[in-house]
């Protein structure tokens, strides 16, 4: 089968809370220096869920597509050593600061480039903005169907049946191919290399595409403005429990809980 | 000036109970530029009545949309009549298994925009800004959408609920689904038990992170929560490990909490933890490390190590309650 999986370069979202900080008047996360940006942990499960079709059907292709602006070769080509035959880095200055709608967009046109396809992989959200939204806009984009926060994927009979995680606990989907699937975390980790993947990558080069090559119109209109972005205000008055030792300290802390009526 | 007026809450229902998150959707649309009605959309069972009682938030106009499995795309239409039919300019649902894939494929088919998991909204000069968590809780973003209708998820717990009144008697519109028709099926569905109270549910949540060192842990955490009539949820290192079930994982991948009491027990405070339990009313951390994230939104802290601090806060909690 054909896999197309979306792979989002993001700056490391695992930075301590200290040293995040944002330029409010760009409107933008200023990257602390010498942390380097990462391939977006929940695309890294939708890499993961594509390897993991491969292994039960054998002959299948995965491309990875990833769409950005000054995206890093050596760090997005990770997908090619552990598996994905092809990667198409798309990456163009007008891709920076794009709504939902406008990615999805401009994802579609990539996609349709791309060629054939029977599944598109991505994650159920980036962890830079959260939204949640890309995969299912897309869907709405290349009207497919889709399914989100899926944790298993299997292929049944030229159908798709995936485990969606739900908040009660999981639902079981069947849907038709082609289609798209949104991953969760719960698919699991993204395995590790093997050495000959690792060798065989060294010597493929991915594909270059700018926004004129997939035909993205150029100051396309955003549906969403971003006003501000800023920090919330943490109030930082953590009143310590006192105590000479750590066991008195609980003791105190039972009886400030049971003033506060809170036990 | 657009054509578009009043508010569209879409909410669901169970066997005719309305979703407890209603009331904080139609508390939502109060903080939200008020332009025209507020009406509502009910998908699920039982929704004729459910849909009747939003009269209770001054809902006049209500569409029952009946359906067992609460599916997006076996939805969408149905909710698509029922936006043509009101031109809301706004459309506002829970940031919930359904709402969170609703909003951007009704955004897709409707030509607009969502903005999902917001935590407040605010009349700027007649215009609603939307503010939501980005960038794993690290940061907020104000937003405005500048199509219609626009639509929002409203995070859990974020707003206080609206108060039902005496309100008024809607009318109702059924709107039917296509019999057995669906592109994309649920085959079956499975809800795994959670023992005891759920962590979304509990007054008390102590939750554990990745320095309880292991299940064992855990174990300790629940004798006291047991004690308290609370919950016990974690970071989720331990939910990795399995010490202690996905299901009460707390966070941004994991569930959004607003109890009266957290007990952080050998968490640090990512942003990402944090993002789950910003609402909670008094926050206890107990940590090791004096530098410890946690430390900057907990209430009362304790730094020492909790192997220490715990057995001694049970003890006493018991001889307080009496338990
Ligand atoms: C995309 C993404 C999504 C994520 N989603 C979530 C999420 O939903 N929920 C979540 O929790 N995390 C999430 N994370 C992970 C998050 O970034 C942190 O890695 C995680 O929360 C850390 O868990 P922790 O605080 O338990 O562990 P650590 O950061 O390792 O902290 C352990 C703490 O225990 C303390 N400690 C150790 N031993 C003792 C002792 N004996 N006594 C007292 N204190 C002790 C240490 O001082 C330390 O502060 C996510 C990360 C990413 C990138």
């Amino acid at each position: 089968m054909d896999i197309i999986v979306l792979v989002k370069q993001i700056p490391d979202p695992e930075i301590p809370p200290a040293g995040f900080k944002i330029d409010p008047v760009a409107k933008k996360v200023v990257p602390p220096a010498n942390v380097a940006p990462v391939i977006d942990p929940y695309s890294e499960h939708a890499l993961e869920a594509a390897l993991k079709l491969k292994d039960v059907n054998p002959g299948s292709r995965i491309k990875a597509v990833s769409l950005g602006s000054g995206l890093n070769k050596d760090l997005i080509k990770k997908t090619l050593a552990l598996g994905a035959d092809e990667l198409i880095l798309v990456d163009d200055p007008q891709f920076t600061d794009m709504d939902c709608a406008g990615l999805a967009a401009a994802l579609s046109l990539a996609v349709r480039k791309t060629g054939s396809f029977d599944i598109i992989l991505t994650g159920r959200q980036a962890s830079d903005w959260d939204n949640g939204q890309a995969g299912l806009l897309l869907a709405g984009e290349l009207d497919l169907p889709v399914v989100s926060r899926v944790r298993k994927i299997e292929l049944t009979g030229g159908k798709l049946r995936v485990e969606k995680v739900t908040t009660a606990g999981y639902d079981v989907i069947e849907s038709p191919l082609p289609a798209l699937v949104t991953v969760s975390s719960e698919i699991g980790k993204l395995r590790l290399p093997n050495i000959k993947n690792v060798l065989a990558a060294k010597k493929k080069e991915p594909l270059y595409w700018k926004a004129a090559d997939i035909g993205a119109a150029t100051g396309a209109a955003g549906r969403v403005k971003l006003l501000r972005l800023y920090q919330p205000a943490r109030d930082s008055k953590c009143e310590a429990i006192p105590g000479d030792t750590p066991e008195e300290q609980g003791v105190n802390l039972a009886l400030k809980l049971r003033e506060l009526k809170l036990v | 000036m657009s054509e578009n007026k009043g508010i569209l809450i879409i909410t669901t229902a169970a066997d005719g109970k309305t979703a407890a998150s209603a009331a904080e959707l139609f508390g939502a649309a109060s903080s939200a530029a008020p332009a025209g009605a507020v009406n509502a959309a009910v998908i699920g069972t039982g929704t004729a009545a459910a849909a009747l009682e939003t009269g209770t938030f001054g809902v006049s106009r209500a569409f029952a949309i009946e359906t067992a499995e609460r599916l997006p795309g076996t939805v969408i239409n149905a909710v698509i009549s029922a936006v043509s039919a009101l031109k809301p300019y706004l459309i506002i649902m829970a940031e919930d298994d359904l709402g969170r894939d609703l909003a951007p494929m009704l955004a897709s088919a409707l030509q607009t925009a969502a903005v999902t998991d917001v935590v407040s909204l605010k009349n700027e000069n007649g215009q609603t800004v939307i503010t939501r968590p980005v960038y794993g809780g690290n940061a907020l973003a104000d937003y405005v959408i500048e199509t219609e209708p626009q639509i929002i998820t409203i995070r859990p717990k974020a707003f206080e609920p609206a108060a039902a009144g005496n309100g008024q008697t809607p009318e109702i519109t059924e709107l039917s689904l296509p019999a057995d028709e669906c592109s994309v099926c649920l085959v079956e569905r499975f809800e795994v038990k959670q023992e005891g109270l759920r962590i979304e549910d509990a007054k008390i949540v102590i939750g554990g992170g990745r320095g309880l060192g292991g299940p064992e842990g855990f174990a300790q955490l629940k004798e006291l929560a047991d004690l308290v009539g609370g919950s016990v949820g974690a970071s989720r290192p331990p939910c990795d490990q399995d010490w202690w079930p996905e299901s009460a994982q707390i966070g941004i991948t994991g569930k959004v909490i607003a109890p009266d009491l957290y007990i952080a027990i050998g968490i640090s405070g990512s942003s990402q933890h944090l993002s789950g339990v910003a609402g909670a009313k008094t926050t206890v951390a107990i940590n090791k490390d004096p530098e410890a994230n946690i430390f900057n939104s907990a209430t009362y802290g304790i730094v020492a190590d909790w192997k220490k601090v715990l057995p001694a806060l049970t003890v006493k909690v018991r001889e307080l309650t009496g338990n």
